[in-house]
Parts: structure tokens; sequence; C-alpha cells
């Protein structure tokens, strides 16, 4: 153990009390490494995120977990520039993504 | 913005979470069930004028009518260090900036972190706000 983010998972509860994502369609604009779409990603239908770094997004698909493979992809991208493929989406997430 | 509301379908919902744009994250020292308050780490300008920035455009999203704010939640966010190297690396960081902390409690968290017994604890306001595209 080194560094934990938020254990007592209050970002969790917060986003789910908020949002419904069950069997949503989801992207995640500024996904990084993936940690806040792990968070939702079991309720949703399915999940793209995007982020412009190609370490982030290397090391998001490393950590996805096997369940969710062909449900959750990752593609590297940026939100000023580029049309995000795969829309029109029922929801949009931009997380700790400045 | 325009991307992200052509990325959304009508009355599809846009979810913002972001640190609310103060000038700092508190430090923490927790030994047990003690947290001793040990001084801030600044973000730098660049970080928080990104962040207003972010939240301007957010705003006029909503005046121009593009979308429409449904609920907001500020919550208390928080990382635990117990390591040397972990700490020192968000200290690398480049959205990092100015760092004030008592020195007698970094050096007594930094001692005592290896033996399991105390805790760095950086705590910041977050804001989760969520926008219906119109």
């Amino acid at each position: 153990m080194a560094k934990i983010v938020d254990p007592e998972a209050i970002e969790t509860r917060v986003i789910h009390d908020l949002v419904d994502f069950t069997d949503k369609r989801v992207i995640e604009i500024g996904c990084g490494d993936g940690r806040m779409l792990w968070r939702y990603a079991r309720q949703a239908e399915s999940v793209l995120g995007i982020d412009p770094s190609q370490d982030f997004i290397d090391a998001a698909r490393a950590a996805a977990p096997e369940e969710l493979a062909g449900r959750v992809a990752f593609e590297v991208g940026d939100a000023v520039t580029d049309e995000f493929s795969g829309g029109p989406y029922d929801v949009a997430v931009l997380a700790w993504s400045l | 913005m325009k991307n992200l509301h052509r990325a959304v379908r009508p009355g599809g919902i846009v979810l913002d979470v972001h640190p609310e744009p103060a000038d700092a994250r508190r430090i923490l020292v927790r030994t047990g069930a003690n947290e001793a308050d040990a001084g801030d780490l600044a973000w730098t300008r660049d970080f928080v004028a990104a962040i207003r920035k972010a939240r301007t455009a957010l705003d006029d999203c909503v005046t121009s009518g593009m979308f429409e704010r449904i609920a907001e939640e500020t919550f208390l966010f928080r990382e635990y260090y117990n390591s040397e190297e972990s700490w020192q690396q968000t200290l690398d960081k480049v959205s990092v900036g100015t760092f004030n902390a008592s020195n007698d409690l970094m050096a007594r968290a930094r001692e005592t972190m290896p033996n399991g017994r105390a805790e760095i604890v950086l705590e910041e306001d977050v804001r989760a706000l969520v926008l219906r595209r119109v």
C-alpha cells in the first residue's frame, strides 16, 4: 500500500447519487488512466474513454478488468480538436481532466 | 464545448467532477485515529486558472441554452500516502505548486510511515455538477 485514493468511496457514492449509469452509453473525456471510469463502468452498457496521452490510454487498457472486455474501450483523442466516434452518448463524463 | 454538445444526445447528461478552484489542498498527518493539520499544498496558478476557465465555459453552455443545470454536490476528496515514494511522486506532479507545511509534522510522518504508523492525507473539496443537454 502506497497511495490510496478516496478509500471512503465518497466520490463513488456522489456520482451514483447524481447520475444513473444503468445501461447507458457513456463517454469519458479526459479519462486519464481510467481511475474514475472503473467506478461506474459495470453499470453502463458501454464506455468509451478518451485521453490525449498515449501513456494514460495504455495504462487504462492494461487495468481493464476481464469482465468488462467488449464493453469498455479507450482511444487517444483531443477533446478540443477531435470529433468523438460512436456518438451521440447518453452520458458524458468530464472528471479530473484538466 | 460544441464538441461536447454534439457528443451527447438531446436529453443526455454531462457529469463534471473537478476540484473547487481554491488555491490549495489541505495536508493532514494521520497517526492512528488522530489527524493533525500540517499545512497546505498549493496548486499552480495555471491549474487554478484552468479550472476557473473550464467552469466559465460550462456556465456559458447553460447561459447559451445548450445545457440546463440539473444538480450539484460538493464533497470531500481524500488521498492517503503511507510511503515516502508515493508522497514524493505527488509533489513532483506538474499540477502541484507551492508546498507549505509544518516541517516537524512532516518529518514525524516521514519517520513513522515505514512502520505503518502514520499517513499523509491530502484533502480537498470537489464539485460534481450535472447538466442535461437541451
